[in-house]
């Protein structure tokens, strides 16, 4: 029988059994839409959730630990626990990029949030560092980033100079003046920091205590301090006398105007170059730092005035330090520093919900819904003091005013996240080069999804062990692969047993039409001819319920993704799309109701072919 | 006589098992020559139709030998079985056996479904199925449903239908039945004038004497073989009941 006729015949016999038709797919189309759906929601969270949040590609690991009297002690010696050892790993097979994580290791303190909470929050600051490659898409996606562009696009463009020409809420983008709004993501990288040291060891690797400020030596300052391996500066910077110290020479950054500068430096003529120098400030009083107030933090530049007479002169109107920068002192004991851009923070989001839960109803705070209203919030940050341990001496301690540049899942989930060179320079500043140098844990990113069991078995070798946060989040994977599989086999018993229904309505089919077979067997249909006709009306049956099952589906998902967003915008870390889409499981799903109809249809099929036909015309 | 188209020799049949047995052929043997037009007739259970049915490739359950055009029917496999009743045989029945979802034109093209070898057009096929139409008279009514049709109309069909192959042998079982008389008459003349045009060999199970009365040659069956064998003006009686 030649396919045209078979379909001839089956878009027939459906026609006038539309009902049947219907009423056989309704189970198909369950099985599938469940099947379909959880297939879809198990990806989903695979990609949009677990993988984001615990990249597949990115494995975390620490030093082994083992249980001594009550006290955990670590397996490998700490000092080893540093660059070189960054290096090895990077030399392991499968392994791309190694991004190692370092915590803060002295006491410190933050208080703010006036605007956030009504008053000031104070506690206990712990902080750690990690390179801010490494999470930039994940604030990306969590500050909405592309939508906000999508946003602006929209809008007139304004065209702008700098940021003061812009509306509230927006900046000035360099690359293409015009007004944009504000991106706190892209805070969330190494500034500088003016740091004061005694010697060389309070400085970070490669840097060199010059006028009482970590520098980066350079010239016949370098050829003391390291030998005669490193006098020269990398490129885009050049050796120019070193700040507080004319007699020493340190790299600074080259420029052509203040734009090509950090925030809080200002391009200007230093011998036959220009370069970026960090502006110096002073405050009204060294008390000021420990006050909110924006305007009081800014204090005023010294040596430069804004009319331009002599700074010395009473008639000199003072400077304020520039754009987002505040004037920084060097400790808390004066009132001098530098202009300094604030500290990008990034947080956990299981802070906000741990915030939420208990500290907001316990301490009677406002309760913050979404993160977007933290962004940019700032609080200040005093490093040295502490509510636990002993402080240090006054005249070591210092404030920094820190920014909220984003939320990242890994962000220390008690506590705040810095950009790594943050946490080296304080960490050596407070505890010398060795704290700085010695690294907590270890992100090893490795090139696609290939198994990673023996990378790890690898790390083992080195005393390490995957992170409880990795191991969590192999488990979670564990987890969710099991729950997708139960909802398949779920669904899976719905096709079956609408394959047992449609057994049943192809068995009646059979009895209402064996008439017909008769006929058409009398007018020269062989057995497989007839068993044809019934398999491919079951297909068929098939066919729509799959196609149908998947759009019921589809409708579902989208449903579910416009109701998360109408109901649950406040959850952190909620996902735009909940849902994977792949071909393969939408046509797995159409394979599944068609071989569950076929099934079902074999038997009458069967029967119908088997029929005599002799005596069904007579009967 | 022209030379026998089907040969039928000793053929048993019967239905049942065990106490219940029913034996409707007994030993019956038949030649039919090319282009006849035999009426067969008998009793009611005398084994017209098994016989119509046995010779149709309908029934394959039984002893003896059937050749239709020097081919031997029984042990033919299912596909070769197929293709003999799709081609060499058109079956007419007395309920008409139409298919009531189709339109007259696509029950006419119903054998050229399972027609292999039939590789048309659907619009060739529907233009040969409306031609077969006309030739049976109502090829007007082509896009008709069945069911909108009068009894005379829809045995009309049936015969176009069994007549879309071109089949030398055309196997009418009781094809007048379920007709009022005049209509019988009209249809009935159809087939004659088949028989006699066309040079269809026409085998017709009949229970009506006028019918039978219309057939160059009679075979009456009694107790499952031949009682008579009546040509025009020839009566010859075959095997006499025991």
């Amino acid at each position: 029988m030649k396919l045209i006729s078979v379909l001839q015949a089956v878009v027939g016999n459906i026609g006038r059994n539309r009902r049947s038709f219907v009423l056989s797919s309704i189970g198909l189309v369950i099985g599938v839409a469940t099947l379909t759906f959880f297939v879809h929601l198990g990806m989903g969270i695979q990609v949009g959730v677990l993988n984001r949040i615990f990249p597949v590609n990115q494995i975390e690991i620490e030093p082994k630990t083992v249980g001594i009297l009550g006290l955990r002690e670590d397996v490998v010696d700490k000092s080893r626990l540093g660059a070189g050892l960054v290096r090895e790993f990077e030399a392991l097979p499968d392994v791309t990029r190694v991004y190692p994580k370092l915590r803060s290791k002295f006491q410190a303190r933050l208080w703010g949030g006036q605007s956030l909470f009504g008053y000031p929050a104070r506690t206990e600051a712990f902080f750690d560092g990690l390179a801010p490659g490494l999470v930039a898409e994940e604030l990306q996606t969590s500050e909405k980033v592309a939508s906000k562009r999508a946003k602006t696009k929209l809008r007139r463009p304004e065209p702008c100079k700098q940021d003061d020409e812009c509306r509230l809420g927006e900046v000035c983008d360099v690359q293409t003046s015009t007004c944009g709004d504000i991106e706190y993501w892209k805070a969330f990288v190494d500034h500088g920091m003016a740091l004061p040291c005694a010697d060389d060891s309070q400085c970070a690797e490669g840097l060199t205590c010059l006028g009482k400020l970590c520098q980066t030596a350079c010239g016949a300052s370098a050829a003391a301090a390291e030998g005669d391996t490193a006098n020269a500066c990398a490129k885009g910077s050049a050796c120019v006398s070193a700040v507080g110290d004319a007699g020493a020479r340190a790299c600074e950054a080259t420029c052509k105007t203040d734009v090509d500068c950090e925030i809080g430096e200002s391009c200007g003529a230093e011998g036959d170059t220009t370069i970026c120098r960090r502006l110096a400030c002073a405050l009204e009083s060294p008390e000021d730092q420990m006050q909110e107030d924006p305007i009081k933090a800014k204090g005023r530049l010294i040596g430069r005035c804004a009319n331009g007479v002599d700074p010395a002169s009473p008639a000199c109107e003072p400077l304020a330090c520039p754009g987002a920068s505040y004037c920084a002192p060097t400790s808390v004991m004066v009132a001098t520093g530098f202009c300094e851009a604030a500290v990008p923070v990034v947080l956990s989001p299981v802070l906000i919900e741990l915030f939420n839960n208990a500290a907001a109803t316990s301490l009677g705070m406002q309760k913050i819904d979404g993160l977007g209203a933290m962004l940019g919030v700032r609080f200040q940050l005093h490093l040295g003091d502490s509510y636990f341990a002993a402080d240090l001496p006054k005249e070591r301690q210092a404030t920094k005013r820190a920014e909220i540049a984003g939320f990242s899942q890994k962000a220390m989930d008690f506590g705040i996240t810095l950009p790594i060179a943050y946490v080296e320079a304080l960490n050596a500043r407070y505890k010398g080069r060795s704290a700085a140098e010695t690294y907590d844990t270890f992100i090893l990113e490795t090139e696609g999804n290939e198994d990673v069991s023996e990378l790890i078995a690898a790390v083992d070798g080195f005393g390490m062990t995957l992170a409880r946060r990795s191991e969590d989040a192999r488990k979670a994977g564990d987890l969710l692969f099991i729950l997708t599989v139960v909802f398949s086999f779920i669904s899976m018993v719905i096709l079956f047993v609408a394959g047992v229904n449609i057994m049943h309505t192809f068995l009646t089919l059979v009895t209402e039409r064996r008439h017909e077979i008769g006929i058409m067997r009398a007018v020269g249909a062989t057995r497989g001819d007839i068993r044809w006709l019934f398999l491919t009306e079951a297909l068929m049956l098939g066919l729509f319920g799959g196609v149908v099952g998947n759009l019921v589906s589809f409708g579902a998902t989208r449903l579910v993704n416009w109701l998360a967003e109408k109901y649950l915008a406040g959850i952190p870390f909620k996902p735009d799309e909940f849902f994977a889409y792949d071909w393969r499981v939408v046509v797995g799903g159409i394979a599944f109701a068609c071989v569950f109809c076929l099934l079902g249809a074999f038997l009458p099929a069967r029967r119908a072919a088997r029929l005599d036909p002799a005596v069904v015309l007579s009967s | 006589m022209s030379a026998a188209l089907i040969r039928l020799s000793d053929l048993h049949k019967s239905y049942g098992e065990g106490s219940v047995v029913n034996h409707v052929l007994r030993g019956l043997t038949l030649d039919v020559g090319k282009g006849e037009m035999v009426a067969i007739t008998g009793a009611s259970g005398s084994g017209k139709s098994t016989l119509l049915n046995i010779i149709g490739g309908l029934d394959q359950a039984y002893t003896g030998q059937v050749e239709v055009a020097g081919q031997r029917v029984m042990g033919l496999a299912d596909k070769a079985l197929s293709h003999y009743r799709n081609r060499t045989v058109g079956f007419i029945f007395q309920q008409f056996h139409l298919l009531p979802h189709l339109t007259v034109v696509d029950n006419v093209c119903l054998p050229s479904w399972f027609d292999r070898a039939q590789h048309g057009k659907r619009a060739d096929l529907r233009a040969a199925a409306t031609k077969v139409l006309t030739r049976v008279g109502i090829g007007h009514k082509a896009d008709a449903r069945p069911n909108h049709l009068s009894g005379g109309e829809r045995q009309r069909v049936a015969i176009a239908r069994a007549l879309f192959n071109h089949p030398e042998i055309l196997l009418c079982d009781e094809p007048t039945g379920a007709l009022d008389s005049q209509t019988t008459e009209t249809v009935f003349d159809l087939i004659v004038d088949l028989n006699k045009h066309d040079g269809i060999t026409v085998l017709v199970v009949t229970h009506e004497r006028d019918i039978a009365r219309r057939c160059p040659r009679r075979v009456h069956i009694v107790d499952g073989r031949v009682a008579t064998d009546e040509h025009d003006g020839n009566v010859s009686a075959v095997g006499a009941t025991p």
